[in-house]
């Protein structure tokens, strides 16, 4: 099945991970744990993914002493639908993968 | 913005560099791993501090080869001007009525153009701030 451009294997965990719990606010490095991705691949896809308006971002209100605001993120209800499509095109990529090495999808 | 992330210390120095040496538009992505860093376990710090230079990296090599033609053409024609002129003066022109002296005044006057050009490309590089 063709891929959507830049739907990189990394790109779908992120939004994998974002679409897990879409309402709320998550910090980099949370979804570097939950992804295993570093910080070089994350923050690009990040950045591709708000710039295509899937993402929202935006700084902590309050701050807490002794440590800078940290930047927040979670999906677009566009980015939520985007992502929701993903997420199945992976399921049926891996269905129809397990079809041809003879399993069931 | 919260580049103050360990201000005064090495990671401090670092985010400030990084930031400066960032094209514009990224420039709130950097600031925003670096306000990351403090959050980040120990042992990943350095790993996460690699991602943000790596980061840099790319923005502007990105930026680079997206200078605009004009500039570019500006810079390779100052800089055969340059080169032309050099080798003008080593050739012993005063036979054909030019001087050594008009020779090394066009180089010099070529080699300002150039470095006009390539601060017009710097100034490019660093303030474009559609994201690359």
């Amino acid at each position: 099945m063709a891929r959507k451009p830049n739907s990189s294997k990394q790109t779908e965990a992120v939004l994998q991970s974002l679409l897990s719990d879409s309402d709320r606010w998550r910090h980099g490095y949370d979804l570097s744990s939950e992804t295993g991705l570093k910080s070089g691949t994350l923050y690009p896809i990040l950045m591709r993914l708000e710039r295509r308006g899937w993402l929202e971002a935006k700084w902590e209100d309050e701050t807490v002493p002794g440590r800078p605001r940290r930047h927040l993120y979670r999906l677009t209800p566009a980015g939520a639908e985007e992502a929701m499509n993903v997420t199945v095109a992976m399921g049926v990529d891996a269905g129809a993968a397990r079809v041809a090495e003879g399993g069931t999808p | 913005m919260s580049v103050r992330s360990g201000a005064g210390s090495g990671v401090g120095i670092v985010a400030r560099m990084a930031r400066l040496a960032c094209p514009k538009a990224e420039r709130p992505w950097v600031d925003a791993m670096f306000a990351e860093l403090d959050s980040v376990d120990g042992g990943q710090r350095s790993d996460w501090a690699s991602g943000v230079i790596e980061i840099v990296l790319a923005a502007v090599a990105i930026r680079v080869r997206t200078v605009p033609a004009g500039i570019r053409a500006g810079i390779a024609c100052a800089m055969c001007a340059i080169l032309l002129f050099a080798l003008g003066s080593r050739a012993e022109l005063e036979l054909m009525t030019l001087d050594d002296d008009v020779l090394f005044q066009g180089a010099m006057l070529s080699g300002a153009v150039s470095a006009g050009f390539g601060i017009l490309a710097i100034i490019w590089i660093f303030n474009a701030t559609d994201p690359a």
